[in-house]
């Protein structure tokens, strides 16, 4: 059921996002143009200038609006298909509260890896129309590097691969479940102007755990920073793997959490009459 | 989807059981190495700093040698490797029994230097902060003077800093350690390596001498650095290595303790405690509660494993 569920939820937000990535590629494109002719073209005339470069700033202005889009397609879906008179209807589905849910994180986090993929593409191919040796030398560059690692040496880098990408995927789970968690809170205690209220709990948790984590990093990132620099050359290594397993446990633990207390409100607290 | 997860994790936990194995078998290798002794030592040796090597070439040989009069090793291969300049080249010997035997060579144009550091005929110390890069500071012997103390295990541990003083060429390239300057508060002691201090040859030793002591007997010797320019000299270079924007919070043993406290209840209290109350909730929760409270303290057990680990390797090494 999951499937279906994610099937639907996916295709209702991939209608317009498909939209938002073809003109952002297109935006590269002609991004990507516009660097040419700033960095090879010395003799254009003032006012051409100008406009190209007034048109890179709105290439620039279209990557951070199709990034914004993309997020807030998935939290309207979320939204209206929970808490508006949508939701009448999404909870008398015969499937779990769990699955509906599941679904909406599993297309908020696809959403976000999918605009990702978009976003790094649309950079290259703006660097790439006027910089295409730079860009193959830094390609180069990596692989070479890749090829003269030794056995030990590849074999930390998968790990730090593999968990960098399941850092990277926890961390976007944990804000969609952070966002998705203010949106429900804010459905249950305002009967108008939820979405206001939402943003004012977002921006609001946001400031307290700003707080916890500067906390974090006067009183404790320096210190193992230092106790990790003071190791011996052979220990730093496995360290820096452990750390990176402790932030994913850290962040699997919040993630939990997160996802019991929303699946709580919805289930106990939710009163859509 | 929870094939694809479970062959994820499966992925992470092999790759993670097969580093440490393998590097443990890679540095099996180096503890067993022999430092030979500079081919003019006249009483004093130094490991090249590794990071100052960067041209290497490996030869595989099969060849066998007679290492002692009683001893024969196979070699493996030979692994020589020298700074840019080629002024330094370490040799590395790789028998097939797993041993290593190190040789540094040094070249003819550090030669009189070396020597004049060796039968210390050179006016000053080099106070080495290691952080920022070049962060280093000249002291003259006529700067230290000559008011004989006594340092004691406290004093030792307390420091706010110990750092190695050395004699050492100014592109860094040759380095013998001399002594090691003790900073307490506002005062500096420098301690030198001699017979009458215990025999102590490096900032380790020193340590281990002031962990290892039981009794309240004065510990080793130490003349004051009482030069008004050379204590703002150092206590400039202290600033620099602090850095300007947390400086403030590690210039005393409360600020310290208070990040050991932050960071052991953040990574050892609290995921013990989530682990504990976790635990119970899963075993009395039923329907997805019972899935999630498992994940939070299967998270909690990783966390507070990983730190005991990493207290571990950071106390041991």
């Amino acid at each position: 059921m999951l499937k279906k569920l994610f099937k639907y939820d996916f295709n209702s937000v991939f209608k317009y996002w498909w939209i938002a990535a073809l003109s952002s590629f297109i935006l590269s494109v002609i991004g990507g143009g516009c660097l040419s002719l700033m960095t090879y073209e010395r003799d254009l005339p003032t006012f051409f200038y100008t406009s190209v470069s007034n048109t890179l700033g709105l290439v620039v202005i279209g990557f951070v609006v199709f990034v914004f889009l993309s997020c807030i397609l998935v939290y309207v879906r979320f939204y209206k298909n929970f808490f508006s008179d949508e939701g009448y209807l999404t909870f008398t589905l015969p499937v779990k509260r769990s699955e509906l849910l599941n679904s909406k994180l599993l297309l908020g986090v696809a959403t976000t890896v999918l605009t990702a993929i978009v976003f790094i593409a649309d950079l290259l191919i703006l660097f790439s129309i006027p910089f295409p040796e730079q860009v193959e030398e830094i390609f180069e560059s990596f692989f070479e590097m890749l090829s003269q690692l030794t056995v030990k040496e590849t074999l930390y880098f998968v790990t730090y691969t593999i968990e960098f990408i399941i850092i990277c995927l926890l961390s976007v789970l944990l804000s969609t479940q952070f966002v998705f968690g203010c949106i429900t809170i804010s459905s249950i205690i305002a009967k108008k102007a939820r979405v206001l209220i939402a943003i004012g709990i977002y921006y609001g948790t946001g400031c307290v755990t700003t707080f916890v984590t500067q906390m974090f990093f006067i009183f404790g990132v320096p210190s193992v920073s230092e106790w990790l620099v003071s190791l011996q050359t052979r220990l730093f290594e496995i360290s820096v793997a452990l750390v990176m397993l402790a932030v994913i446990a850290f962040l699997a633990l919040i993630c939990a959490l997160l996802y019991a207390f929303e699946y709580w409100m919805l289930d106990r607290k939710l009163n859509l009459s | 989807m929870k094939k694809i997860i479970s062959v994820i994790i499966i992925c992470l936990l092999l790759s993670s059981v097969l580093v440490i194995p393998a590097s443990a078998a890679y540095y099996v290798l180096e503890e067993n190495d022999q430092v030979l002794r500079f081919y003019n030592a006249a009483g004093s040796f130094r490991r090249i700093d590794d990071s100052m090597l960067q041209v290497e070439y490996t030869v595989d040989m099969t060849d066998t040698i007679k290492y002692t009069g009683d001893q024969i090793y196979v070699i493996k291969n030979v692994k020589l490797r020298s700074n840019a300049d080629g002024n330094l080249i370490r040799a590395e010997i790789y028998y097939k029994d797993g041993t290593c035997l190190i040789s540094n060579y040094l070249r003819e144009d550090y030669i009189d230097e070396y020597a004049a550091f060796v039968n210390d005929s050179v006016d000053s110390y080099t106070l080495d902060f290691t952080w920022p890069e070049g962060n280093f500071v000249n002291v003259d012997k006529s700067a230290i003077s000559g008011k004989l103390v006594y340092l004691y295990k406290d004093h030792i541990l307390n420091a706010s800093h110990i750092l190695p003083m050395n004699y050492q060429t100014a592109d860094g390239a040759l380095v013998v350690p001399k002594g090691a300057a003790v900073i307490l508060e506002d005062k500096c002691y420098f301690v030198k390596y001699d017979n009458y201090n215990s025999g102590l040859q490096s900032i380790n030793d020193l340590y281990n001498c002031a962990t290892n002591s039981t009794s309240s007997a004065a510990l080793v010797s130490a003349y004051e650095i009482a030069d008004e320019a050379t204590l703002k000299a150092i206590k400039d270079a202290e600033e620099k290595y602090y850095g300007s924007d947390f400086g403030f919070l590690y210039d005393d043993d409360f600020t310290k303790s208070l990040s050991a406290g932050f960071l052991i209840i953040l990574f050892g209290v609290l995921p013990l405690g989530l682990f504990v109350l976790f635990l119970i909730l899963a075993i009395r929760s039923k329907t997805i509660y019972k899935k999630l409270f498992t994940i939070v303290y299967i998270s909690s057990a990783v966390l507070v494993v990983v730190f005991a680990i990493l207290a571990l390797l950071i106390t041991a090494g």
